[in-house]
């Protein structure tokens, strides 16, 4: 066994009222670097404050609350809107309608869009920079959802521990990501955005190349329940780990339950 | 010319065929938002938004606009869209590797929960993963 030591820059952006975590891991030092990342902080902030402008809604201007009043210019206007749109209606399909941007009668992409927005601006601002040898990780959490990657030849992996739904200050396992999205969802906290049904089902982690993947799929587990979700779990081959009141941490891989 | 036909297409007839629709969108790509009356009123008709790339492929919306509003949206799919997430992950996923601990006691460098608020932050796991001292550092311990 061989210890290597990282150093870690860490930043951390508020928006949408929740906690954006950018961390890189760097195995050199690189001159200026401070200043460097001052200004991608900077530049995802601003991405950020876009995301909100387009996607809130709490805000009667942004093109969600204009697309729910009827207006056409957002779907065909905003390459981003009709992304979004799009990921969301398949999404729809494909978990059987478990995940629903309609469930409140109107247009809400909530469930997929803090996904969707990590993924794009991850893969914008922060993938790019594993070009540089000096730097071996890089990843962007926010309020749970993650999107990791890092240098291959490194051996460095982002260990991400998963928060269990009874105590926060526990966790109940993790995942040492490569290169991969995790998203969680769960009722303790937010869940406004899903519909439901009852069920013991907490909490759901899915592991996937896609956070977009990931987020769906969380989001439709807390809103089928462990019953229904089981049977998507397999038809649709999905990895990661729910917590059950009556089972508990149950974890399962590319469809199949891990006992 | 593209311009000329493009004007023609969408202050034309009012029911578009499908066809011409998805022509105009593939053969103009920047030029898919549609036509407006001079009150900035959306003109009625069937308009098929520009292609957008994803991980289950290309799509496009199209929508149908009445008196200003919009009455349909579809999405429109390329074949290979289906089989969500089958096609997703091409090589193995990391493990899951169940570890009943506290926290501060793991070498983590992420936490993934159900949201998090910032009210909230200063209190949450990432907030005390992010200043632990030894965020400076991250020990990856790996066989040689």
């Amino acid at each position: 066994m061989q210890t290597t030591r990282y150093r870690l820059q860490t930043s951390v952006i508020n928006q949408m009222t929740i906690p954006f975590s950018i961390r890189l891991a760097l195995k050199d030092e690189i001159p200026g670097f401070q200043q460097i990342f001052q200004e991608i902080t900077g530049a995802i902030e601003k991405d950020l404050i876009h995301v909100d402008q387009d996607f809130s809604t709490f805000r009667p201007d942004s093109l969600v609350s204009r697309f729910q009043e009827g207006d056409p210019g957002a779907l065909l206007e905003s390459e981003s809107f009709a992304t979004v749109y799009s990921l969301a209606e398949i999404a729809k399909n494909q978990t059987e309608g478990d995940f629903d941007p309609y469930f409140n009668g109107k247009y809400d992409p909530t469930g997929l869009v803090k996904g969707w927005a990590i993924q794009s601006i991850f893969n914008h601002r922060l993938r790019p920079l594993l070009a540089d040898p000096a730097i071996v990780g890089v990843s962007l959490n926010g309020g749970g959802d993650i999107m990791a990657a890092t240098d291959p030849h490194s051996g460095f992996t982002w260990d991400v521990g998963i928060e269990d739904p009874f105590d926060d200050t526990m966790i109940i396992g993790k995942y040492r990501l490569t290169d991969q999205g995790v998203a969680t969802s769960g009722f303790n906290r937010r869940g406004e955005h899903i519909k439901h049904t009852p069920s013991t089902i907490r909490q759901v982690t899915i592991i996937s190349d896609s956070l977009v993947a990931a987020d769906v799929w969380a989001t439709a587990g807390i809103a089928a329940g462990t019953a229904t979700f089981i049977h998507l779990i397999e038809r649709h081959h999905l990895s990661g780990v729910f917590v059950d009141e009556q089972m508990g941490s149950v974890a399962f891989e590319s469809g199949v339950m891990q006992s | 010319m593209i311009i000329d036909g493009y004007i023609v297409f969408f202050n034309g007839p009012r029911h578009l065929s499908t066809k011409r629709a998805d022509e105009s969108a593939s053969s103009s790509t920047k030029k898919t938002a549609p036509a407006k009356s001079k009150t900035g009123q959306y003109l009625n008709g069937i308009y098929t938004g520009r292609s957008v790339s994803t991980e289950w492929g290309h799509v496009q919306v199209r929508a149908t606009i009445q008196n200003g509003k919009l009455t349909y949206v579809s999405v429109l799919k390329s074949p290979n869209s289906e089989d969500y997430s089958r096609r997703l992950n091409k090589r193995a996923l990391p493990t899951y590797e169940s570890e009943a601990v506290k926290a501060q006691s793991a070498n983590i460098t992420h936490v993934s929960g159900a949201t998090v608020t910032y009210k909230g932050f200063k209190a949450s796991l990432q907030n005390a993963l992010n200043q632990a001292k030894r965020s400076n550092e991250s020990q990856n311990q790996q066989a040689n």
